[in-house]
C-alpha cells in the first residue's frame, strides 16, 4: 500500500487502492515521458531509443504517443513519448491522448520532463503526477539555458523535499543521460512516492472523494479523486464505467466536496498546488535580482510586431519559398535531374531494357506515356523529390527557430475573422509541408469548431509542398499569373473561412500560446528531420504513384481513358482548358502533387497559354485533397464530415476555376 | 498573500484588468475573473495564478506577458480575465 502518513493521516481507509495495472508483456518496464509542451521530451526519447521522432521549437509538435525500446540497466524498457500537456485535465485532444496514457495505466514509471528555468511553473504538474501512485523521476532539462540565465537549482534539496530522484539534463547534448539510466534501472525497487499534503480544504476534499471510490482502477484513487474534484470528464467516464452504482454515489460526494470548497475545483486545486509548489521551491530555486537579457530576445520581438513582423514575413516567403523552393528546388534542381538524368539516361535505358517484350501493351505498363518507370518513377524522383526536399529543408529551419508561435500571435486577429484563433496557424503552415500530417495536428486546437474549420481550409486552399513547389516553378516565368494564383487561393481561404465561420455554430476560440525562446536551429536536427520526412514522403508517395500509373495504363489499354476523358471534357472545357488536361485532374485525384507534376509536363510541351496555366493551377490546388489526406480527414473528423467537405470542395474548385477563366479572358489577358 | 479567486467584482477589489497595463508595466496577479470556466482553468494551468508576478511585454496584436522566464501570448479576451495589483 502506498500509505503516506503525511497526506492521509486521517483518511487512510480501505478505500485507498494501489493502482492496478496490467503487467506489461514479457515483463518489460514501461516508461512514459510526460511534461509541458516543448520541453524536450522528444529529444530525450530519441536519445533513449535511438529512433527519431520529430523535434521542433514550438508547443504541440508531438500529437500522438510514440513507442520505442531502450535498455536501462538490467531492464529491457519500452519508452513512450507523449504529447505535451499543461495539466492532467486536458484542454485539447492531444492532451487527452496523454491523459489516457496516465489513466489507463499503460506505464510503470513516469518521467516528468521540465524546462529547468520554468521549474516554478512546472512543479504543480509534478505534484499532480505524484498523486498517480507510480514511481516518478523529475528530469530538469535545458540546464544549459538555466545556467546562461544565472539561475541556480539546489538539486539535492529538491530531491529531498519531493522524495523522488531528480536528474539535471541537457538533452540536446546528452548530458545527464548516464544519471537517468542509473536512476531508471533501480526505480522499480523504489517505493511509490507519497503525494504532498494540501491545505485549504483541498486535501480533505480529496480524502472524502477517495473514500467513496470502491472499484479498482489502473491509476491511483488519489489521482482519480483529484481529477474528479477538478471536474474532469475523462475521470468521470472511468468512474461511471467502474463503480458498481454507475458512479452516482461518487458524483454526489464530489458535488458535496466541491461545494464545501466554495468555488470551482479546478481553480481551487490549481491555486493550492501553486502555493505548495512555491513553498517547496523556497531556497531551492534561486534567481538573480535582475533578469539577464536572453540571446534572440530582440529578434523574437521584431518577429511578433506588425511593423517589423509583416515585412519579415514577406521576406521569408520571397527568399525561402519563392527563390529557394520555387526557383532553385523546383527549377534548377528539377532541370538537373529531369533532363540529363531521366530524359537522356534513365528513360532510354528502361526503354531498351523492355524492348525485348514483344507486346506493345505490356511494354506500356513499364515504359511509355503512362509507364510505371517512365512516368511514375520519373514524377516521383525527378520532379517531386527535389521539390519536397528543398521545401522540408527550408521549413525545418523555420520550425526550429521558434518563428511559428510568433507568427501565430501576429495573425491571431486576422484569423479570428475566419473563425480560427492564432493557434490554427501551426496546422495551417504545416499544411504547406503536408496536408495529411497537418490534418492530424489540428488536434492541438481547443474547440471542435476550430478543428472542423481548419480541416476544411487545409483540404481546400492549402497546397502541399510538392504541389506548391511545382506550381511555383511553372508560374515563376509569369509574375502576373503567380500573383493571380496566390490571390485566388488567399481569397478563397478568406471567403470560405469567413462564410463557414458564420454558418458553423459555436463561438470563436480564444487564443493563448507559450512563446518559446528563439533558438539557433541545430544543423543535425534540421538534416535528420528533412531526411526522415523525405524518406517518409517518398515511401508514402511511390506506391501511390505506381498505382496511379498502372490505373492509367489499364484505362488507356481498355479504352476507358477515352470514356473518362469524355466525361471530364465538358468540365475541362468550361475551364477553357484543352482536353489533354482531363488526365491531370484524374491524376490530381490520386495525389495533389501527381496532378501538379502532370501540369508541369503539359506546360513543358507548350500546350497551355498563360490563362490556361493559371486556371489549371488554381483549380488543381483547390480541387480535392489527395487520398491520404482524405483518409486522415475521415479518421480525425469522421465519415460524414469528411464526405461533406469533399462534396463541397469539388464543385467549388471548378466553380472558382471557371469564374477565373471567364474574368481573365474578359479583362483581355 | 491571500488571494481571492472567482468572485471578484470590480467594486470591492483594488486590482485592475491586465489589459489596462501598458507594455513595460507589471503587477501581481490578484485574481482571475470567471465568466467562463474552461478559459480560466487554462490560464491557471499556464501558471497565471493569484500571487504570481507578471510583466507586460507587448500589447498588440496580442498580449504578451512574461512570468518567470516564459513569455505567453494571450488575446484580449483571455488577458482581460486576469486582474493584477499594479507594481510598475
Ligand atoms: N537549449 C536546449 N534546447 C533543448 C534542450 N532539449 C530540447 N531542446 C529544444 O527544445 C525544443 C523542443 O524539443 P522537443 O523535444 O520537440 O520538445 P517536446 O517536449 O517533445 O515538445 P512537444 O512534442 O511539443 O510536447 C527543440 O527546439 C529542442 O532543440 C536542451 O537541453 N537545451
Ligand atoms: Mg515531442
Amino acid at each position: 500500500m502506498n500509505t503516506s502518513t503525511t497526506t492521509r493521516a486521517a483518511a487512510d481507509t480501505a478505500a485507498c487502492h494501489e493502482p492496478h495495472s496490467e503487467p506489461s508483456e514479457e515483463g518489460r518496464l514501461r516508461v512514459a515521458l510526460v511534461g509541458n509542451p516543448n520541453v524536450g521530451k522528444s529529444v530525450l526519447f530519441n536519445r533513449l531509443t535511438g529512433r527519431y521522432v520529430t523535434v521542433s521549437n514550438y508547443p504541440g509538435t508531438s500529437v500522438a504517443v510514440t513507442r520505442g525500446h531502450a535498455h536501462v540497466g538490467v531492464h529491457d524498457a519500452e519508452i513512450l513519448d507523449t504529447p505535451g500537456a499543461y495539466a492532467l485535465v486536458p484542454g485539447t485532444e492531444e492532451e487527452r491522448v496523454t491523459q489516457d496514457v496516465l489513466l489507463d495505466g499503460v506505464c510503470d514509471v513516469l518521467v516528468h520532463v521540465v524546462d529547468a528555468k520554468n521549474l516554478p511553473r512546472s512543479l504543480p504538474f509534478t505534484l499532480q503526477l505524484l498523486e498517480c501512485g507510480r514511481p516518478l523521476v523529475l528530469v530538469l532539462n535545458m540546464m544549459d539555458e538555466l545556467r546562461s540565465l544565472d539561475l541556480i537549482i539546489d538539486v539535492p534539496a529538491l530531491e529531498e523535499r519531493l522524495g523522488i530522484p531528480v536528474v539535471p539534463m541537457v538533452a540536446i547534448h546528452g548530458d545527464g543521460m548516464e544519471h537517468l539510466h542509473t536512476v531508471l534501472s533501480d526505480v522499480v525497487s523504489m517505493p511509490v512516492p507519497s503525494p504532498v499534503s494540501y491545505g485549504n480544504g483541498i486535501g480533505t476534499a480529496m480524502d472524502r472523494v477517495e473514500a467513496a471510490l470502491q472499484a479498482e482502477y489502473p491509476v491511483s484513487t488519489r489521482a482519480l479523486s483529484s481529477l474528479l474534484l477538478q471536474g474532469d470528464p475523462g475521470a468521470r467516464e472511468r468512474i461511471e464505467a467502474g463503480e458498481p452504482d454507475g458512479g452516482a454515489e461518487v458524483a454526489r460526494v464530489v458535488d458535496e466536496a466541491t461545494r464545501a470548497l466554495g468555488g470551482p475545483g479546478v481553480y481551487r486545486t490549481a491555486f493550492e498546488r501553486q502555493r505548495v509548489a512555491s513553498e517547496l521551491l523556497e531556497e531551492v530555486f534561486r534567481s538573480p535580482a535582475k533578469q539577464k537579457k536572453r540571446r534572440g530576445e530582440r529578434l523574437g520581438r521584431w518577429l511578433a510586431r506588425p511593423m517589423t513582423g509583416l515585412p519579415i514575413l514577406f521576406l521569408i516567403l520571397y527568399v525561402g519559398l519563392y527563390q529557394f523552393v520555387g526557383v532553385f528546388g523546383a527549377g534548377t534542381l528539377v532541370d538537373l535531374i529531369e533532363g540529363p538524368l531521366f530524359e537522356s539516361r534513365i528513360n532510354p535505358f528502361f526503354e531498351t531494357l523492355f524492348q525485348g517484350i514483344p507486346w506493345e501493351s505490356v511494354r506500356g505498363l513499364f515504359v511509355g506515356e503512362y509507364g510505371m518507370l517512365t512516368l511514375g518513377i520519373r514524377y516521383a524522383v525527378a520532379i517531386i523529390l527535389p521539390v519536397v526536399g528543398s521545401f522540408f529543408l527550408f521549413f525545418s529551419i523555420l520550425e526550429d527557430s521558434g518563428y511559428f508561435p510568433r507568427l501565430a500571435l501576429l495573425v491571431d486577429r486576422a484569423f479570428k475573422r475566419i473563425g480560427l484563433s492564432g493557434r490554427a496557424v501551426i496546422p495551417i503552415v504545416l499544411g504547406f509541408a503536408c496536408d495529411t500530417m497537418a490534418t492530424m495536428v489540428t488536434r492541438t486546437l481547443e474547440t471542435k469548431r476550430e478543428r472542423v474549420l481548419s480541416t476544411l481550409l487545409l483540404a481546400l486552399a492549402i497546397p502541399c509542398s510538392a504541389q506548391l513547389g511545382v506550381i511555383l516553378a511553372i508560374l515563376s516565368g509569369h509574375g502576373m499569373a503567380l500573383g493571380v494564383w496566390a490571390l485566388s487561393l488567399l481569397g478563397t481561404f478568406m471567403v470560405i473561412g469567413y462564410l463557414s465561420a458564420r454558418l458553423l455554430p459555436g463561438e470563436t476560440a480564444s487564443f493563448h500560446m507559450e512563446l518559446p525562446p528563439m533558438r539557433l536551429p541545430r544543423p543535425g536536427n534540421v538534416m535528420v528531420k528533412t531526411y526522415s520526412r523525405m524518406q517518409w514522403y517518398f515511401l508514402e508517395v511511390l506506391p501511390l504513384f505506381l498505382l496511379a500509373s498502372i490505373m492509367l495504363w489499364a484505362l488507356d489499354l481498355t479504352g476507358m481513358l477515352r470514356v473518362v476523358e469524355g466525361i471530364l471534357t465538358p468540365v475541362v472545357s468550361a475551364l477553357g482548358l484543352p482536353a489533354e488536361t482531363s488526365t491531370i485532374f484524374l491524376l490530381g485525384f490520386f495525389r495533389r502533387d501527381y496532378g501538379a507534376a502532370g501540369l508541369f509536363d503539359l506546360n513543358q510541351q507548350g500546350l497551355l497559354d498563360v490563362v490556361q496555366l493559371t486556371v489549371a493551377a488554381v483549380t488543381l490546388t483547390l480541387f480535392v485533397p489527395c487520398v491520404a489526406q482524405f483518409l486522415m480527414m475521415v479518421k480525425e473528423r469522421g465519415w460524414k464530415t469528411a464526405t461533406g467537405m469533399f462534396l463541397l470542395i469539388t464543385p467549388l474548385a471548378f466553380g472558382v476555376g471557371a469564374f477565373l477563366n471567364v474574368s481573365l479572358r474578359w479583362i483581355g489577358w | 498573500m491571500t488571494a481571492h479567486i472567482h468572485r471578484c467584482s470590480a467594486h470591492s477589489c483594488p486590482s485592475q484588468p491586465l489589459t489596462t497595463l501598458r507594455a513595460g508595466g507589471g503587477g501581481i496577479i490578484s485574481c482571475l475573473t470567471d465568466p467562463e470556466l474552461p478559459r480560466t482553468a487554462r490560464l491557471a494551468s499556464l501558471g497565471l495564478l493569484p500571487g504570481v508576478e507578471v510583466r507586460v511585454v507587448q500589447t498588440y496584436p496580442a498580449w504578451v506577458v512574461r512570468l518567470g522566464f516564459t513569455d505567453i501570448a494571450l488575446d484580449d479576451q483571455m488577458a482581460s480575465l486576469v486582474r493584477v495589483l499594479r507594481t510598475a
